[in-house]
C-alpha cells in the first residue's frame, strides 16, 4: 500500500511531441519580442488582402498589414491571457480542492456543490457575465477565463488529495507532530503534482481556446493589440475574395490549443512511465 | 440538484451586485450625473436590501418573469422564448448528427484493430478539440457558401414562414457544432466497446457459436453504449456554449447571439436572465441525463 517517495520511483519527464511543439511556439512567440518580419501594426495600403508569398508567409490583410507578424505579435498577449488564466484556475482551484480533500467533512461538501453549482453554467457563459460586470480588458479576460477553469481544477486536486492523504507517510508525517499545512504542502502535494501539471495544461489550452472565442465577439483582447480570435473576426467578412486571411489565425489557434493538449499526453506518459 | 440550482441562482445574483463595479454606472458611463445614475439603480431595483431584491428576483422568475431589458425594453422571458425558436432546433440539429455520426465512427475504429489507425485516431481527435468551432464555421462557409456555392452566405430567413429554409440555413452550424463533439463521444463510443469486447460474456456469445456481428451489435455494443449516455449530458451543455459563438458567427437569432448582444450592451436584466435560463436548462439536462441511466441501467442507483 505504501508507496514511499524514492529516487528509483522518481517522475521522468517524458519528451514526445507535446514538448517539442510547446517549446516551438514559445520560442516563435518570444522571438516576436526582438521584431517580427515585419511591424505587425504597419499599414500598407498597396499590398491590401496578398495571398501568402516570401514577403508575406500568411498573406496581408485588408490594411496590407503582414499576418505573419500580427500572428507572432498576437501570440503574446494570446500566450500571456492564456497563462494567467491559468495561473487564476491553478491557484484558486488548488486551494479549494486541497482544503476539500485533505479535511473533507462539511467544508469539502460546501466547496465541492459551489463548484457543481459552478460547473452548471457553461465556461464561456460564466466568462461572458465577467466580462458584462467588469468591463473588456487584458486583467478582466484572464479572471473570466480562470474562473471557467478553477472547478476542474479543485476537482482534480480534491481526488489527488483524497488519496494522498491516505498514504503511509502522511500518517507518520502527522505523527510526528506536523502541521496540516506542511503536511499539505510539502508531504502530499509533491507527490500528488502529476494530475495537477496535467490538468493545468489542460487547463491552458481551454484558456487559449477561450480567450480566442472572447476576441472573436469583440469581447476579449482589444484593438490595436493583435489577437488571433480578433483576427479570425476581421477575416470573416473578407472569406469570399481572401481565403488565407481567415484561414491563418484559425490555423495558429488550432496549434496552440493542440500544443498543449498533447503536452498534457506527455506529462501523463511521464508518471505512468515511473510507476 | 436542487442545492446546485439554488446556488446558481444565487450565484447568478450576486455576481451582479457583489462584483465591486456599481451597474448603473457601467451601464451609463462615467459622464452620468447623479440623478441619471439614481434614476437607473432605482430602475435596476439596486437602491433596495440585497435580500429584498432576491427574493423579488427568484419570486419573478418563478413566475416566468425575469424582469425588462433595459435595451429593448421588452420581456426578457418573452425575447428568450422567442429565441428558442432558432436554438432548441439547433442544439437538437447538432446532438442528432453527433449520435448519427460518432457511434458508427466509434465502432468501426474499435473494431479495425490497426496500430497505425488507433494512432491516426488518437491524434485526430485530440485535434478536433482543439480546433476552435468557429473557426470551423469559418472554413464550412468558405467551402460550402464561396467555393462549391451549395449554401447562400449572409441570406436572412424568416423563421415562421420558410421551415424548409431555414432548416438548410441550421446545417453549416450544426456541424461546426457537432464537429468537436463528435471527436470526444466517438472516443468513449470505441474505448467502451472495446473494453466489453475483453469481457468473458463476449467469449461466451463467440464460444456458443454467435457470429461476431451479432455478439458486437447485441451484446458488446448495448453495455458499452451506457457510459456514453453520461457523456451525452456534458455534450449537450458543450453544444449550449458552444452555440453562444457559433451563432453570432452565421449571425443566427438563437439565444447566444441574444446572449452576447447583450453583454455588449450591458442589458443586466437581460443577461441575468440569459444566464439563469442557461443554468436551468443545463441542470435539467444532466438530471434528465442522470435518470435516463438509471432506466438504462438498473444497477445504477442515485445517491445524492
Amino acid at each position: 500500500m505504501s508507496e514511499a517517495p524514492s529516487s528509483a520511483r522518481r517522475s521522468r519527464l517524458f519528451l514526445g511531441p507535446g514538448w517539442l511543439l510547446t517549446v516551438a511556439l514559445l520560442t516563435i512567440t518570444l522571438a516576436s519580442w526582438f521584431g517580427t518580419p515585419h511591424p505587425p501594426n504597419a499599414m500598407n495600403v498597396p499590398a491590401r488582402l496578398q495571398p501568402p508569398s516570401w514577403t508575406h508567409l500568411a498573406g496581408t490583410d485588408e490594411f496590407g498589414r503582414d499576418l505573419f507578424s500580427r500572428l507572432m505579435a498576437g501570440g503574446r498577449i494570446s500566450l500571456a491571457v492564456g497563462l494567467g488564466a491559468m495561473t487564476w484556475s491553478v491557484l484558486a482551484g488548488m486551494l479549494i480542492g486541497m482544503l476539500a480533500g485533505y479535511f473533507g467533512g462539511w467544508l469539502d461538501d460546501v466547496l465541492m456543490r459551489l463548484m457543481d453549482a459552478l460547473m452548471a453554467l457553461p465556461g464561456i457563459v460564466i466568462a461572458l457575465l465577467i466580462v458584462a460586470v467588469r468591463g473588456v480588458g487584458f486583467a478582466n479576460t484572464a479572471l473570466a477565463l480562470g474562473l471557467m477553469g478553477t472547478p476542474v481544477i479543485a476537482r482534480v486536486t480534491r481526488s489527488a488529495f483524497l488519496v494522498g492523504r491516505e498514504m503511509e507517510y502522511v500518517l507518520a508525517a502527522r505523527a510526528l507532530g506536523a502541521s496540516s499545512r506542511r503536511v499539505i504542502l510539502m508531504h502530499i502535494l509533491p507527490n500528488q503534482i502529476t494530475p495537477l501539471l496535467v490538468a493545468a495544461s489542460i487547463n491552458l489550452a481551454a484558456a487559449i481556446l477561450g480567450e480566442a472565442g472572447l476576441s472573436y465577439l469583440g469581447l476579449g483582447t482589444q484593438p490595436p493589440d493583435p489577437s488571433w480570435g480578433r483576427m479570425l473576426q476581421e477575416a470573416q467578412r473578407y472569406i469570399g475574395v481572401a481565403w488565407w486571411y481567415a484561414l491563418a489565425p484559425g490555423l495558429t489557434i488550432t496549434v496552440a490549443v493542440f500544443a498543449f493538449y498533447l503536452l498534457a499526453n506527455d506529462l501523463q506518459r511521464s508518471v505512468s512511465r515511473s510507476r | 440538484m436542487v442545492i446546485t440550482t439554488l446556488l446558481v441562482v444565487v450565484m447568478i445574483f450576486l455576481i451582479f451586485r457583489v462584483i465591486p463595479g456599481d451597474p448603473a454606472l457601467i451601464i451609463l458611463g462615467t459622464e452620468a450625473d447623479e440623478a441619471q445614475l439614481q434614476a437607473l439603480r432605482s430602475r435596476l431595483g439596486a437602491d433596495r436590501p440585497l435580500i429584498d431584491q432576491f427574493i423579488a428576483w427568484l419570486l419573478g422568475a418563478l413566475r416566468g418573469d425575469l424582469g425588462v431589458s433595459l435595451r429593448f425594453n421588452q420581456p426578457v422571458t418573452k425575447m428568450i422564448a422567442d429565441r428558442l425558436m432558432v436554438s432548441v432546433p439547433l442544439a437538437l440539429f447538432s446532438v442528432a448528427l453527433v449520435i448519427g455520426v460518432s457511434i458508427p465512427l466509434g465502432v468501426s475504429l474499435a473494431l479495425i484493430r490497426s496500430r497505425p489507425v488507433e494512432l491516426t485516431f488518437s491524434y485526430l481527435s485530440q485535434l478536433g478539440m482543439a480546433v476552435p468551432s468557429f473557426w470551423v464555421a469559418l472554413l464550412l462557409m468558405m467551402l460550402f457558401g464561396v467555393a462549391l456555392r451549395w449554401v447562400p452566405l449572409g441570406e436572412t430567413v424568416d423563421w415562421q414562414r420558410n421551415p424548409a429554409a431555414s432548416l438548410r440555413a441550421l446545417a453549416l452550424p450544426a456541424i461546426a457544432l457537432a464537429l468537436p463533439a463528435i471527436a470526444v463521444v466517438a472516443r468513449y463510443v470505441r474505448g467502451g466497446l472495446l473494453d466489453q469486447l475483453g469481457q468473458n460474456y463476449v467469449r461466451t456469445a463467440l464460444g456458443k457459436g454467435l457470429s461476431f456481428p451479432r455478439t458486437v451489435y447485441r451484446h458488446a455494443l448495448r453495455n458499452a453504449l451506457m457510459p456514453v449516455t453520461t457523456v451525452l449530458g456534458v455534450i449537450f451543455a458543450d453544444i449550449i456554449a458552444g452555440a453562444v459563438i457559433i451563432e453570432t458567427v452565421f449571425a443566427l437569432p438563437g439565444v447566444g447571439l441574444l446572449l452576447v448582444t447583450a453583454v455588449g450592451y450591458r442589458d443586466f436584466p437581460l443577461i441575468q436572465g440569459l444566464a439563469l435560463h442557461i443554468a436551468v436548462v443545463v441542470v435539467t439536462l444532466n438530471f434528465t441525463v442522470d435518470l435516463a441511466y438509471r432506466v438504462i441501467d438498473p444497477r445504477v442507483r442515485l445517491d445524492r
